[in-house]
């Protein structure tokens, strides 16, 4: 008989988990609207700096989903709402496809690649996925292309990035060393910073970040500094430029603002994308996932990056017929020999 | 009242009528004895926690649990220690593009109660015990996506609470227990309160060096009933196969719910644990 209570008492007790948990979402396309949007507007920090009333989207949008609206249409719908927020650190990932802003860099645009390389540089054998390297044609200057700041092992610094101390080490008695970021779409900051404390002279602070931290569209965390200390094996502190462009994005435009507080560095180019982010990852009931940014990012000086981008000491900006002279690079060369 | 405190009111009511009506004619005496105890069974681990996802999560391990009472005549001091780590999963099994969403949990947590005797009933030899208890509970979630993306959230709350024990013996053998247990927290503090989107807290350090997650504990502040409602149960059967060696089967629920942020967020949480083991006396 005390053995039938206690059964009894276990299988009640079991059953107690569900009047608990009873609320989960539902998966109806109005309910993956709603929490998409509550979402956005509690945690996307770039509302203000963008100029984008999202109450107001979320409005017009919701008109569009209903009980019986499809994928097709829900995913529609968010798609137009990304692409009014113009930020490539937002995007949705759904079987349908990938959702993320259309014209986040210039189409025709010449200024984001090395133009007729084999014209300026010849390439040496220190190389690897992520990082090339040579010599500029005629000129006792070393050559640097990063092409991405990602990490092949997720999440972590990626050893590859230490090349650049071989690469110094080979380049330790040029004039000078160009680096050229014109393509990079970024990835791991933690890989921007081993590239940059190679050049760094001394302990600076080069960026500035502030976090969402409350719903309110200026509920903002304090700027929170970050500084870079010399590291690696070689220090190379003579005259250096960084080649960006408006295809320079995220870890890259990292990378820029840290090469851009040291006396020896020269930014030449184009002013870059705009984008740091800190983006986080997010779910809906439908097993849809999206990220969206929760931080500004800023200089050393204050001036925000996102939205608006780094402008370069020196701009210029090759015409879409050039095919044969990179001005920017030339532009590179003469920044270095005067 | 709410609906769930309507709930668990009922549900602790029909408890004590419960072990009330598991009769017995021995009269009940305490000696001074210690158990200690270890157990070992199945722990399932439910958290909704706004801050990381709409969904909830669930999952199981096999825990490790010890237990050490002293009973001293009309007195019952306990300490008790547990400790899981598991991986929870929501109800979507399936992302797009088949990146998933999991959540690393660590559990562990430190309980010390005293209890006095309040009132025996001879006839059913059964008695009652009341008084405090103190706790340290740590239920933290390393929330990934992609294998390494992935945010910290999680409760680190340290409390003062009451403890109500119900203990029946029986007639067949003195050494042979039956207990019930509830206890509810009263006071605490949380030591990962105001986290906002898993990300930051409400103060950071202006210094990116030192803004890592185990200095996010800057946002320390109390929690009252009002933000951080706690209980736990616990009924378990001791039986004695010689004068010192015997086993127990325990039951044990746990549930809490506090607001993590404002209105906006909140955590709950609920364990269930089934646990057998050994219980040494002495």
């Amino acid at each position: 008989m005390r053995v039938i209570w206690l059964l009894i008492f276990v299988v009640i007790t079991q059953g107690c988990e569900k009047i608990y948990f009873k609320n989960e979402p539902d998966n109806s396309p109005v309910t993956n609207f709603e929490i998409f949007t509550k979402d956005f507007d509690r945690n996307y920090s770039q509302f203000v700096i963008r100029q984008i009333n999202w109450d107001s989207i979320s409005n017009i949008y919701r008109l569009k989903i209903n009980l019986n609206s499809s994928n097709q249409d829900l995913f529609n719908v968010f798609n137009e709402m990304i692409q009014l927020l113009k930020d490539g650190h937002v995007n949705l990932y759904s079987p349908i496809g990938v959702a993320s802003y259309n014209n986040l860099f210039p189409t025709n645009y010449r200024g984001n690649q090395l133009i007729n390389a084999n014209k300026y540089i010849s390439f040496s054998s220190l190389y690897n996925s992520a990082i090339e390297s040579g010599t500029v044609n005629s000129y006792n200057i070393g050559y640097i292309q990063v092409n991405t700041f990602y990490s092949s092992e997720f999440g972590n610094a990626d050893p590859r990035y230490n090349l650049i101390d071989n690469i110094l080490q080979q380049n330790k008695d040029k004039d000078g060393i160009i680096i050229d970021v014109r393509g990079n779409g970024g990835g791991n900051g933690d890989n921007a910073l081993t590239i940059a404390s190679r050049f760094a002279d001394k302990r600076r602070l080069y960026y500035k970040q502030k976090y969402k931290n409350g719903p309110g569209k200026n509920d903002f965390s304090d700027w929170v500094n970050f500084y870079l200390d010399p590291q690696g094996e070689v220090q190379f502190t003579k005259p250096v430029v960084v080649l960006m462009s408006r295809c320079t994005f995220s870890a890259a435009e990292i990378f820029v603002s840290a090469m851009r507080v040291f006396p020896n560095v020269t930014l030449v180019g184009d002013t870059t994308t705009g984008g740091i982010g800190n983006p986080v990852y997010r779910e809906l009931p439908n097993g849809w996932s999206y990220r969206l940014s929760t931080s500004i990012g800023a200089l050393a000086d204050g001036s925000i990056i996102d939205g608006k981008g780094i402008v370069p000491d020196v701009t210029i900006i090759p015409l879409k017929t050039d095919t044969t002279t990179d001005i920017m690079l030339e532009k590179a060369i003469g920044v270095i020999m005067k | 009242m709410s609906k769930i405190s309507r709930k668990i009111t009922w549900l602790i009511i029909f408890n004590i009528f419960l072990c009330l009506n598991i009769f017995s004619q021995d009269s009940l005496t305490f000696k001074t004895l210690h158990y200690v105890a270890f157990q070992t069974g199945y722990s399932r681990h439910i958290v909704k926690d706004d801050i990381i996802s709409p969904l909830v999560y669930r999952g199981s391990q096999i825990p490790v649990s010890f237990n050490y009472q002293f009973f001293s005549g009309n007195s019952i001091q306990s300490i008790s220690l547990f400790f899981d780590n598991l991986n929870l999963t929501s109800s979507i099994t399936i992302h797009s593009p088949a990146e998933a969403f999991y959540t690393i949990n660590y559990n562990a947590f430190i309980n010390y109660s005293y209890c006095l005797k309040l009132y025996s009933f001879s006839r059913w030899n059964i008695s009652v015990f009341a008084g405090g208890e103190i706790k340290s509970l740590l239920n933290l979630r390393d929330h990934y996506y992609n294998n390494y993306t992935h945010y910290n959230t999680g409760e680190f709350v340290s409390d003062l609470g009451f403890s109500f024990l119900i203990i029946k013996r029986f007639a067949s053998s003195q050494n042979d227990l039956l207990s019930f247990r509830y206890s509810m927290s009263i006071v605490a503090y949380d030591m990962l309160n105001y986290l906002y989107n898993a990300n930051v807290a409400k103060k950071m350090s202006t210094d990116a060096g030192q803004n890592t997650f185990i200095n996010l504990i800057k946002a320390v502040r109390p929690v009252t009933i009002n933000n951080y409602f706690e209980f736990q149960t616990e009924i378990s059967y001791t039986k004695f196969i010689n004068k010192f060696i015997g086993f127990e089967l325990k039951q044990y629920f746990q549930y809490y719910n506090e607001k993590k942020f404002d209105e906006l967020l909140y955590t709950k949480y609920v364990n269930n644990q089934y646990l057998v083991g050994l219980i040494i006396k002495f």
